[in-house]
């Protein structure tokens, strides 16, 4: 059954209609890539699903929630609101807080979240912030770099740390928007291991890299002409 | 008159510049955050209106400014509303100060990149977390170097004060000067000056090293 279902979806920036009616829906466990010429629409398209743009029109499904753009802004925001935070994205530069360490970077919207949870007078979760924090990011292979900052980690490094925060809140859908782009070659096989160890959420990736995204898809689909199409890798 | 009474008289008047420094300082500072909010606003009479004055206070002298304070609302309104010298000079401070203040603010919230923005819009932080928590520690690093060199000149523009006969520092030297012709004190309130800035700035320095353990 589709957890994510998007139809219809349109993205218009003026006169620049870059997306025209995007349909495709995906599975808990499942990876989806993105892939086509850069300009065709693929970055827009991610940024729509996870609500930094908002679509013209259209819907997203997710679970039980749909979105759908046509209807007035009130609705829309507050249907946002619900789903923001169950769709992660780890950013191309990553966008990791230079202020904070490799921790506390994964600490903060841990810590926001449960604060939000406590004023909904919902029960905290399990396990303590902390220990959630400091697991996903061993987890990561990041033991000895929890108290180093942005700028002290490598590129790969720095990848782990925000693919930790974006999972640290325990999304059903995370986003790569092109993973590959900022690391090295050699790192890209340890990328893509690390996309595939992702177990029991939906994965988005937009990447230009075919060989890459022929290791880490389920199903892929070329951003043309603002519309999406199936393609064999 | 001895080297200490001269100092005494010349320490009285330098509390008086350090306290127009200090209510200055506390005051425009976050009024600068609330212009830079209003210059961004995304209600364009607001933005253009708060631009326009911020324009007006940049563009004409202090010192004018201290007159318009002073001697306007009596000459509008037929009343005089500073009876109080110090007031009106340092409301002119903390407007034009602000003003100042605002303008590189502005430029330390849109040196912030939009990534940081999003990155806490996507890990369903308010916009409140987003800058409180985010943002802001970004801005101060960015700021502080051009916020340093403003709160120097703050120092020095004090004397300005003068102008609508406030007693500063300077003011007490030059009233010596004129009781007993002595212009080595004039000259001394120098020292007052430079160690009053040389604190400041060992003070900034030591802010920009805690903050430097980071990269903007």
């Amino acid at each position: 059954m589709a957890y994510l279902e998007v139809k219809g979806l349109k993205k218009s920036f003026g006169n620049n209609r870059v997306l025209r009616g995007v349909d495709f829906f995906l599975e808990r466990g499942r990876t989806l890539t993105l892939v086509g010429a850069s300009g065709n629409g693929k970055t827009t398209l991610l940024r729509c699903l996870t609500l930094l743009e908002t679509p013209d029109s259209g819907t997203v499904t997710l679970g039980e929630t749909t979105v759908n753009f046509g209807e007035d802004k009130k609705s829309i925001d507050s249907k946002i609101n619900a789903i923001r935070g169950k769709i992660g994205l780890v950013f191309q530069n990553f966008n990791l807080f230079p202020q904070y360490t490799a921790f506390e970077n994964v600490l903060l919207p841990l810590k926001l979240y449960e604060n939000e949870r406590r004023k909904k007078g919902l029960p905290p979760l399990n396990t303590s912030d902390e220990s959630r924090a400091k697991e996903i990011l061993c987890g990561m292979g990041l033991n000895d770099k929890l108290d180093l900052y942005p700028c002290q980690l490598s590129g790969g490094q720095q990848q782990r740390v925000a693919i930790s925060r974006a999972i640290a809140l325990e999304p059903t859908v995370l986003c790569f928007d092109e993973p590959t782009s900022a690391l090295d070659p050699a790192l890209s096989d340890e990328v893509a291991k690390l996309i595939n160890s992702l177990k029991n959420i939906a994965v988005i990736v937009v990447t230009h890299d075919l060989s890459f995204a022929k290791k880490i898809s389920d199903i892929t689909l070329e951003v043309s002409d603002g519309v999406v199409k199936p393609v064999q890798l | 008159m001895s080297f200490s009474e001269v100092t005494i008289q010349l320490v009285q008047g330098f509390g008086t510049t350090a306290l127009l420094f200090v209510l200055t300082l506390v005051l425009s500072l976050p009024l600068g955050l609330v212009v830079a909010f209003m210059s961004m606003s995304k209600f364009t009479p607001l933005k253009v209106l708060t631009r326009v004055f911020v324009w007006i206070i940049r563009g004409t002298p202090l010192m004018l400014q201290l007159f318009v304070v002073f001697y306007v609302p009596g000459l509008l309104f037929r009343v005089t509303i500073f009876s109080d010298r110090f007031l009106a000079a340092l409301i002119a401070f903390v407007i034009n100060y602000a003003c100042y203040f605002s303008v590189i603010f502005k430029g330390g919230i849109e040196s912030v990149p939009r990534g940081q923005y999003e990155a806490g819009q996507v890990l369903g932080m308010s916009k409140k977390d987003v800058f409180f928590k985010v943002v802001l520690l970004q801005v101060v690093k960015h700021v502080l170097p051009p916020v340093s060199n403003e709160v120097t000149t703050l120092v020095k523009d004090t004397s300005l004060a003068r102008v609508l006969l406030v007693v500063d520092i300077l003011q007490v030297a030059e009233n010596i000067l004129t009781a007993k012709a002595l212009v080595w004190p004039l000259f001394y309130t120098g020292a007052f000056y430079l160690i009053f800035i040389g604190i400041i700035t060992v003070i900034f320095n030591l802010a920009e090293k805690k903050l430097s353990y980071f990269k903007v």
